[in-house]
């Protein structure tokens, strides 16, 4: 299912992340990358052809871990020509060498990887390095927070999906609580039925499936139990069908990566466009 | 130590309130310093939010009542309201504010008018006009929306989802058990802490003014043992009432309190200038709805700024702090009623019925003042209690005009002293609607004995004060009651409109 992917370049990346990145797209079964750069400069400048030639240095480094590499030199907006790149290439998803910005710089500059997030229907992977998986290169805890919607639909196939190769899996659930210690206690019963029931239909694909029921705000549990579960990797459902203020302020999905030191796999539930 | 664990909000607030009365009769100036101190700190950096806060209920509760969760029962889906709407109205009535206008109706369009803020000429057209609508706001839509907030909270949470009534009980989507410890019973002692003092002042001060209202009619000085003697009658009274539980007492009281106030408005209305006081109830109702928005959200900082400080934003730090005990009280009697209809019927009739009032009673006062030259407004700043049995003086039947409004606030007091006295017990027996006798009687004691001991010590101001000044922490809460309830009421539609998706796993592929 995640057979080729999109990996946008900026070449602000350095080359060890993108090496160690790649590495961890092999864990997802990954075979064929497509290096998009989005050029700004005229395309037969000097500086173009430092750029090509550096591309081309990445590209080389990442076939030596066995992986199909082509490159596709684009101009345009950012965002637009590696979404539209992504989609004529027919990509199984995005991978994203996300690069944190303060509120203000994000603010008054934007980011191009945060558009990218937004617009992109595929899904979409970010990674944010962490020593111990340069160590391992490999993924071996997973938290899947579900909001038992629609989006569970389009991300459970992944799970179960016998190239992603993991050994533990948390599923999380973070509820609203209920107006009263009856009620609540009801709601938590029928949290974890549904967490049982999606831990059923993954479990032949991991070692090990954690179930998690929490209360509070999603955004902060998600960040805290993948904290205290030391996982590797997040991920979260995106909705097309968000709230108002979601819309102003950014979804969850859209937030996290900002938020978080693990690294993350948005799906997007194209359903709802 | 179950028997401590029960009783540790009663045995908390019974500590904190002692204390501070053994303050008020050792150094009665001590406690009015640091009283007055707090008091005018608060309202000098968080006035603003006081208005903020009271402007967001009234939102938030028109939002609740015109949405979709203007539906939802505070009550069981089945259940229908305990008391016939007049039943209802009249308790709203009294225990939200009658006693307060039998004095303020006259009293404050005439303080307002001798009074007004800098930027107003004193004794002026412009005064008059001002005097009426800022009654009007004062005693208007935002009161009633802060106890709306509070008893629709209280109701909801008690009511529909079935945990005790306490104000705690409203935190609980938002902390969950912890309402069972620390915070809990930090919360509903601080609403016994705002609850006695505001009620002791009350039946201090109110004794004293039915005393100089009874000095009127009858040959006798108003003098501190005829106060005394006041107090214990009403303290007998309302301990009776108390007694026979809310159903036969209170509602017995407010409707012979409804009944009577509407015959001496009715008879004010006839018998007055008319046409004048109906004028002015028109005119000012069109001030009052095309300035509501400016008033709400003014805090004057260029003019008007002391006044806006020493009226609107005292009576709303009031208004909160009186919130927890007509909050509790005013659940206790709308069981049964809609989002809708709770919010409709609280925020309208009785609005409505305090326009008139203050047209009646504020109209019939400015006519004497401006056509017969009677000097009200400065009779009215020395004493305001005399206000309303000095403009009996120009109307026929004075004396039984007098005795009936004596009635009347006698009946006010007792009827506010009885739900203050079923509130305090419920509150400190965890939320019992039925509260053991031994309570009721304990808390009346406490009211009534610490209203005399300060009457004599002086210090009943001061105490007035501190009831105020937990206005502050109240405001904060009742944001985030309101926070609450938004979560709870949202919760019911969202349980209603479950995702089928979840019910059947076969259909999440397809």
């Amino acid at each position: 299912m995640l057979k080729t992917a999109v990996l946008p370049l900026s070449l602000k990346e350095p080359k060890q992340r993108l090496y160690d990145m790649a590495q961890c797209l092999k864990c997802f079964g990954t075979e064929t990358v497509y290096l998009v750069h989005v050029m700004t400069d005229k395309e037969d400048s000097p500086k173009q052809r430092t750029i090509q030639h550096t591309i081309r240095d990445i590209a080389d480094s990442l076939r030596e871990l066995g992986l199909y590499v082509e490159m596709y030199f684009k101009s345009g907006r950012i965002a637009d020509t590696v979404c539209q790149t992504a989609k004529e290439l027919e990509a199984d998803y995005l991978s994203l060498h996300w690069r944190k910005k303060n509120v203000i710089k994000q603010t008054l500059l934007g980011s191009a990887d945060a558009d990218i997030l937004r617009m992109c229907t595929l899904p979409v992977f970010i990674y944010q390095s962490r020593k111990h998986l340069e160590r391992t290169s490999s993924l071996n805890r997973v938290l899947y927070a579900t909001d038992f919607q629609h989006t569970d639909s389009a991300v459970m196939p992944y799970l179960q999906d016998s190239d992603f190769r993991t050994d533990t899996l948390y599923l999380l659930h973070v509820g609203e609580r209920a107006p009263d210690p009856y009620a609540e206690e009801e709601r938590r019963q029928e949290s974890m039925r549904n967490l049982q029931r999606l831990a059923e239909e993954c479990s032949f694909a991991f070692t090990t499936v954690e179930t998690l029921e929490v209360t509070g705000s999603i955004k902060g549990q998600i960040i805290r139990q993948a904290r205290k579960k030391k996982v590797d990797l997040i991920i979260v459902g995106k909705s097309k069908k968000a709230k108002p203020l979601e819309q102003m302020l950014g979804s969850v999905a859209e937030t996290l990566p900002d938020r978080t030191r693990c690294s993350l796999f948005i799906v997007t539930d194209i359903r709802r466009r | 130590m179950q028997l401590l664990k029960n009783n540790i909000v009663f045995i908390i607030a019974l500590f904190i309130v002692l204390f501070f009365v053994v303050i008020g009769i050792l150094s009665p100036d001590g406690l009015a310093s640091l009283a007055t101190y707090l008091q005018e700190r608060i309202i000098e950096m968080f006035g603003w939010g006081y208005l903020l806060a009271a402007f967001i209920f009234i939102v938030f509760n028109l939002y609740l009542a015109l949405s979709r969760y203007g539906s939802i029962k505070l009550g069981k889906d089945e259940e229908k309201p305990q008391y016939s709407y007049f039943g209802w109205f009249s308790m709203l009535f009294a225990a939200g504010m009658g006693i307060g206008m039998i004095f303020w109706g006259v009293a404050e369009p005439m303080s307002h008018y001798l009074n007004p803020p800098e930027y107003i000429t004193q004794e002026s057209g412009m005064a008059a006009k001002f005097a009426m609508k800022y009654s009007f706001f004062h005693w208007g839509i935002q009161p009633w929306a802060i106890y709306i907030t509070m008893s629709m909270c209280i109701a909801y949470f008690s009511f529909r989802r079935g945990m005790p009534p306490l104000i705690s009980s409203c935190f609980y989507p938002l902390i969950g058990e912890r309402i069972y410890g620390l915070p809990g019973y930090l919360i509903d002692a601080l609403a016994v802490f705002a609850t006695v003092f505001g009620v002791v002042t009350s039946l201090g001060l109110g004794a004293m003014q039915i005393t100089s209202g009874l000095s009127t009619v009858f040959p006798f000085e108003p003098t501190f043992t005829a106060t005394v003697i006041i107090i214990c009658v009403v303290t007998v009274l309302f301990l009776i009432s108390s007694l026979s539980g809310l159903d036969k007492g209170i509602q017995m009281l407010s409707k012979t309190n409804i009944m009577l106030a509407l015959t001496l408005l009715g008879f004010m209305l006839v018998a007055g200038p008319t046409t004048y006081i109906l004028d002015i109830f028109l005119n000012t109702i069109a001030d009052y709805f095309s300035s509501l928005f400016n008033m709400s959200l003014s805090t004057n900082p260029f003019q008007g700024y002391e006044w806006t400080h020493s009226w609107t934003m005292f009576y709303w730090a009031w208004w909160i702090s009186w919130s927890p005990f007509v909050g509790l009280f005013v659940a206790s009697i709308s069981r049964g009623r809609t989002i809708r209809e709770f919010v409709s019927g609280a925020l309208i009739v009785p609005t409505l019925l305090t326009f008139l009032w203050f047209s009646v009673f504020g109209g019939a006062a400015f006519q004497v003042e401006l056509t017969r030259q009677a000097d009200l407004a400065r009779t009215v700043s020395q004493d305001v209690s005399v206000g309303l049995f000095e403009l009996y003086e120009f109307f026929p039947l004075s004396i039984g005009l007098s005795l009936l409004t004596v009635a009347l606030l006698g009946v006010f007091f007792i009827t506010s002293a009885d739900s203050a006295t079923f509130v305090l017990s419920m509150m400190t027996s965890r939320g019992k609607l039925s509260p053991p006798a031994a309570k009721k009687i304990t808390w009346g004691l406490i009211i009534s004995g610490t209203s005399v001991i300060l009457l004599y010590a002086g210090g009943l101001e001061a105490l007035q004060k501190m009831a105020i000044t937990a206005a502050l922490p109240f405001t904060v809460l009742m944001l985030f009651m309101c926070r609450s309830l938004n979560k709870g009421v949202a919760y019911e539609f969202r349980q209603h409109s479950r995702n089928p998706y979840l019910a059947s796993p076969e259909e999440r592929y397809e």
